[in-house]
């Protein structure tokens, strides 16, 4: 048995040394002085989502990729709001996006810590025993009730569009006062 | 119009768990296929009449349920879906902004323009939308010079949701309220708010400590979630972690009172309703789990 689970080699594998290298290889790019600060924020930007995907890869609780386990979820969040954005706002040039501006880089580390700290967080925290194997929600399925459930749902939802509509005059006009994300910055 | 307004799109919501509702019965026992097809229909088409967001919810709901309830999602498809999302949100938007009462001529012809060039478009309504970054780093600028640390209060507003604001003005803000009183007053007394992340909600109420002990502790709960859909493979906890997950999307892209907003919008139907259907004390035929492609496992409780 114990055979079967160590390794013959005494070294760790080629890929575990690739990846520090890697990510020193891209830091040293990243903060050395030289270059302007448009590429030395791309490089960190790709710094930060290599090392997010390798942090990810190790604290991820499945062994097989599961997309909807929320590492991977927020991970993608993550990669999409912060380096990527980035990444596109040096590519489309907007204004707002300044990176020689401290607050810039403090914005991209902040954003690396949390994720980091999520990781980790995730990883080390409860473990199987912690969560309760059997509870009221592993009872059957009543599937008569079931449709007289699904069939009210779905009614209350229909008359609150129709509510809607006789208090709001449209679903629509009355859904844009939803207040959304439609502020641009200054 | 205003004070019955959530409550109003929380009810619309509701054919969004119904459908979740009939799929689980479709995922379980196979029967009712064109009925379950018909309610998820409705409820995209309900979802996509209120905004954007809702759609990519519902979509997100039930392929969670297809994921783990009946075959995996792999990369290629996981590929195609974000390939058709990302095109949804930007079509939805365009579409959004031509139907606006708002939108005049000059627009309209700006518009027309813009709908022969599909990058433009995607620009214009998805990328144009992630201002966490810029949201972030302006936080940061800010806080604690211009906009003090909160110290906690941004995560009260859950509280006091049930009052409404006309009988307690002095409510607490939410931090994208917050933030957005702050940077843009115009906006704010418009009604619209920018999203500002959880990292942004952290960092405001708490600094750097915020940031480090906050996401650890939110990495901790979702390590909990995710261990308790694994544990058993019942479609109710299923239900649960989809609404988990919505809960876990909106404070990573918005703050903690728009995610608990939708919490509640999602748990408390989810609840109720797993609560009755779960409730065994009579009825015929119950089906234990949801069963594999062979078919289900049948139990007569009356034994």
């Amino acid at each position: 048995m114990t055979r079967a689970t160590v390794s013959a080699n005494p070294f760790l594998p080629g890929w575990v040394w690739l990846i520090p290298l890697a990510l020193l290889v891209f830091f040293f790019e990243a903060l050395h002085p030289v270059g302007n600060p448009a590429e030395r924020i791309v490089w960190y930007s790709v710094l930060i989502i290599i090392g997010a995907t390798a942090l990810t890869r190790l604290c991820r609780i499945e062994k097989q990729f599961d997309l909807f386990e929320p590492l991977h979820l927020t991970f993608a969040l993550f990669v999409i709001f912060y380096p990527v954005r980035a990444l596109l706002a040096v590519w489309l040039d907007d204004a707002w996006f300044d990176p020689s501006k401290v607050a810039i880089w403090k914005a991209l580390s902040a954003s690396a810590l949390g994720f980091v700290s999520f990781a980790l967080g995730y990883k080390f925290g409860p473990g199987k025993s912690a969560v309760r194997r059997r509870t009221w929600l592993d009872r059957g399925w009543n599937m008569e009730r079931a449709q007289v459930a699904s069939l009210a749902l779905l009614l209350l939802g229909i008359a609150g569009f129709a509510a809607m509509r006789f208090f709001g005059g449209s679903s629509f006009t009355s859904s844009w006062s939803i207040p959304t994300s439609k502020v641009r910055r200054r | 119009m205003t004070a019955w307004f959530y409550y109003l799109l929380w009810m619309c919501l509701l054919l969004q768990v119904g459908a979740l509702v009939q799929f689980g019965v479709w995922l379980s026992t196979g029967r009712r296929a064109v009925w379950t097809a018909l309610y998820c229909i409705v409820a995209l088409l309900s979802a996509f009449l209120l905004a954007r967001l809702y759609t990519v919810f519902c979509v997100m709901m039930l392929t969670l349920s297809w994921h783990y309830k009946r075959s995996k999602i792999g990369a290629i498809q996981v590929g195609i879906l974000s390939l058709s999302v990302l095109v949804y949100l930007g079509i939805a938007g365009f579409y959004r902004e031509w139907i606006s009462p708002s939108n005049n001529l000059v627009g309209t012809g700006e518009l027309a323009e813009l709908a022969g060039e599909q990058d433009q478009l995607v620009l214009r309504y998805v990328v144009a939308n992630l201002q966490e970054l810029s949201n972030l780093s302006e936080v940061i600028s800010m806080t604690p010079s211009e906009l003090p640390y909160q110290f906690g209060t941004t995560f009260t507003p859950v509280i006091f949701k049930p009052i409404p604001r006309a009988l307690m003005p002095s409510k607490p803000l939410s931090a994208s309220g917050l933030f957005t009183r702050q940077v843009s007053p115009e906006n704010y007394d418009s009604g619209f708010t920018t999203a500002m992340g959880a990292w942004g909600e952290w960092y405001l109420n708490f600094s750097w400590p915020g940031i480090i002990l906050g996401f650890a502790l939110t990495g901790a709960l979702s390590s909990a979630a995710y261990r308790a859909i694994r544990a058993t493979n019942e479609f109710g906890r299923v239900m649960l972690y989809a609404s988990f997950v919505v809960v876990l999307l909106t404070w990573l892209r918005s703050d903690f009172n728009s995610a608990t907003t939708y919490g509640l919008y999602y748990f408390v139907p989810a609840i109720v309703t797993l609560a009755y259907v779960t409730h065994d004390g009579r009825g015929p035929l119950i089906y234990r789990g949801v069963p594999s492609r062979r078919g289900p496992l049948l139990e007569n409780p009356a034994k």
